[in-house]
């Protein structure tokens, strides 16, 4: 449902991103850890078609990302590292815009917006611009739209940055539910999070996939009960 | 609190301060201007070819100007002081939009800000970088400007202060800038600083304009120089005022039906649901009742000054109305053609210059949705197409019409008004998604070069397409008219091939900031 198969990605002589490969199925959440500047951020741009890959293939929902955009992009959900959106559209404007650049109309289209605002606790500012939000409110009506037509797969760059404690917890209940129907790439750098959403990681360092596999997998590689530890033991660090 | 600029800093001088700020931001922009202009030489090389071309054009209109008996009243205003005075105006305005963009609306400006530094210090050297960035270019226009002196068979003679008062406009246009935006955006006290400097800029702009003594117009100079920089250095704090104003998020408004324009509703007939969507979303945002109503008095102002100069260039030819079929009928064309390119160019190509521009670092929300680069653009088009009607009414006709001219005449105007516009605003089209300024990864080439380059390529587009109906109407209405349609289905390849070409473009844009 969601797949990268030997991705790469130079800018000039920088290697971003080095045969990189993975392959998350329906029903799983899967995370992607790395530091800052791993290559984690450039492969969820190309799995999004944001960039595209120098070798190797990005698949969503089965389709290419780069062959068939307009197919994969219909089975993507997908939240950005830095969220920005239209400051003079409400949320309702922006949750109906992009829930009819999916296909989604009418009625069906309204009330799904309206569930999706009280998800995210924007409820209340449903009818306001988006110019007027602070950060964490943002990346909740960002997640709303990312989730608005159901997408068989989900692509969320540091979904809990910017969000408050009762947030975080939230979302990661959300995901679990999400995940029911969709393929869930979560990307980030916190190891806390990752290892309470996660059923499987990967940890990628200097753009290349060091290791993969369940928590349990993970620990006893790096032989420790401790995420963070497990993490800065494989990377090297 | 310390005294503006005196305490604070830590036992360095005030100079030494205002030299480091200075070094930061000066290192700074110019790695930018840097970045930049590698990656778009050919464009700026041609930026450049434009502008001496443009200046050779000026300097050679004004030369035969000044040698023509017939023109005394234009010859005395090519004056130093006229030449001066337009520097400033000019300058002032670039000055202007750079402290806004690069001083007030610099996100990272906080780390000087909450450093020890006095804030008179720190704006000194804001105003120092702006005042070498102004010289700078200035010295690059003014060589520009000796280089085609120098290769004129007949170049215009200059009086001996013209360059003296030029330099010292462009040292006025460097200096009052920060002040002025600083103190206009801090509330009553800050403005009645602003109003003070705007007066003595508009002594200084008088003095020039009104051709005052060298020794007025130097002292009127040197005035807006020390007021400038008396006040960025000695002002009370304002800086931060001003720049938490300049970024603070804009106040809350509530809406709860959408705010489409029913006047581009029509527009989306055609379209499916994801077209649709687009429409409305680029209606709302790039067309607010502000944007339509400008457009709106663009067309009325522009039709009624053509009109006026059409009847007073007949009058002045002293034959009444001029007469389609003789040499007189140049006037007309030439006017309507003017007007035709001025409309279609502001309201066409330099909106979708900025279309996919405007979309900003929101565009993620697009380029990962299943929409289509092709749908995209064109529902950035679109809704132009829905200002067609009031440009071909009050740019295109209404001089034939007011003028008394035939049917064929307005037939004529209507067509190749109708031809210039999709053509420019597929050269738009093209232009915008091919050279968006999204943010400092997309490493765009500037707006005001882009715009400048596209102004000149539209001109040549039109003058390709509307020449030859000109030259069809000496044999005829007839054929007129018929050439006019050619120049339509020109139009029209024009505007459908800039849209291919901008999904194209969109298509291969790729956003890895």
């Amino acid at each position: 449902m969601l797949e990268a198969v030997h991705l790469a990605k130079r800018y000039g002589p920088t290697v971003a991103v080095d045969d990189v490969s993975f392959s998350i199925s329906p029903g799983e959440v899967f995370g992607l850890l790395g530091t800052n500047g791993a290559g984690k951020s450039t492969t969820v741009k190309m799995l999004a078609g944001l960039v595209r890959p120098d070798s190797g293939r990005a698949l969503v929902g089965g389709h290419d990302v780069v062959a068939e955009p307009s197919a994969a992009k219909s089975a993507l959900g997908y939240l950005p590292e830095t969220v920005t959106l239209y400051d003079r559209l409400t949320l309702r404007e922006h949750l109906e815009f992009v829930g009819a650049l999916h296909g989604m109309q009418g009625a069906a289209l309204s009330t799904r917006a309206a569930e999706l605002a009280v998800r995210v606790h924007l409820e209340d500012v449903l009818d306001s611009e988006m110019g007027t939000y602070s950060k964490g409110m943002l990346q909740r009506a960002a997640l709303a739209a990312a989730t608005i037509h159901s997408p068989r797969a989900l692509v969320l760059d540091e979904p809990g940055s910017g969000l408050d404690p009762r947030f975080v917890r939230e979302l990661k209940t959300w995901l679990r539910e999400l995940s029911g129907s969709s393929a869930v790439l979560v990307c980030t750098h916190i190891t806390g999070f990752a290892s309470e959403v996660c059923d499987r990681l990967a940890i990628i360092h200097r753009g290349r996939l060091l290791a993969q596999g369940s928590l349990r997998e993970l620990l006893d590689l790096a032989s420790t009960d401790d995420l963070e530890e497990a993490f800065v033991r494989i990377i090297g660090g | 609190m310390d005294a503006p600029g005196a305490g604070g800093m830590g036992g360095r001088s005030r100079a030494r301060v205002a030299w480091d700020v200075y070094n930061l931001s000066a290192t700074l922009a110019a790695r930018r201007f840097a970045s930049t202009y590698r990656r778009h030489v050919a464009i700026l090389g041609l930026f450049f070819l434009m502008v001496l071309f443009t200046t050779a054009m000026i300097l050679q209109i004004a030369s035969r100007a000044v040698e023509s008996s017939d023109a005394g009243d234009l010859a005395d205003t090519i004056t130093p002081g006229g030449i001066a005075a337009a520097a400033f105006a000019l300058l002032l305005v670039r000055g202007l939009v750079d402290v806004s963009r690069g001083v007030l609306r610099d996100r990272a400006l906080w780390s000087t800000l909450t450093s020890p530094a006095g804030e008179g210090a720190v704006r000194s050297g804001l105003l120092l970088r702006t005042l070498v960035f102004q010289m700078g270019l200035l010295a690059a226009v003014l060589g520009l400007v000796a280089l085609v002196l120098a290769t004129s068979p007949t170049p215009p003679e200059l009086a001996p202060e013209t360059m003296p008062m030029v330099v010292l406009a462009g040292v006025a246009s460097g200096t009052l800038p920060l002040p002025l935006l600083v103190s206009a955006g801090t509330g009553r006290r800050g403005l009645a600083t602003a109003g003070a400097l705007l007066a003595v800029a508009g002594a200084f702009l008088a003095a020039l304009q009104l051709g005052w003594p060298v020794w007025a117009q130097a002292t009127a100079g040197i005035a807006v120089v020390s007021a400038s920089v008396a006040t960025a250095a000695f002002a009370p704090p304002a800086l931060a005022e001003a720049w938490t104003s300049a970024n603070r998020p804009p106040p809350r408004r509530e809406r709860a039906t959408p705010a489409t324009p029913p006047m581009f509703l029509p527009l989306a007939a055609g379209m499916d649901t994801v077209g649709r969507a687009l429409l409305r979303k680029e209606a709302q945002l790039a067309f607010p009742v502000r944007q339509r109503l400008s457009i709106v008095a663009l067309n009325i102002a522009m039709g009624a000054a053509l009109v006026t100069l059409d009847r007073d260039l007949s009058r002045l030819v002293g034959q009444g109305p001029i007469d389609w079929n003789y040499f007189h009928f140049l006037v007309t064309p030439f006017l309507v053609g003017v007007g035709v390119y001025a409309v279609s160019f502001f309201q066409a190509t330099s909106i979708l210059l900025d279309g996919i521009t405007r979309e900003g670092p929101a565009l993620w929300v697009l380029r990962t949705s299943p929409a289509d680069p092709r749908t995209i653009v064109e529902s950035k088009v679109r809704p132009l197409l829905a200002f067609l009607p009031l440009t071909i009414v009050a740019v295109g006709i209404s001089v034939p019409l007011a003028g008394g001219r035939g049917p064929a005449a307005v037939a004529v105007a209507a067509l190749g008004t109708t031809a210039v516009y999709l053509a420019f605003a597929g050269v738009g089209a093209w232009a915008g998604a091919r050279y968006p300024n999204i943010d400092r990864h997309s490493n765009a080439p500037p707006d005001l070069v882009l715009a400048f380059d596209m102004m000149v390529v539209c001109l040549f587009i039109e003058a390709v397409m509307l020449l030859p109906v000109l030259a069809a109407s000496a044999f005829g209405d007839l054929e007129a008219v018929a050439a006019a349609a050619v120049a339509l289905l020109a139009g029209v390849a024009i505007y459908r091939m800039g849209i291919e070409g901008g999904a194209r473009a969109l298509g291969a844009l790729e956003l890895s900031g």
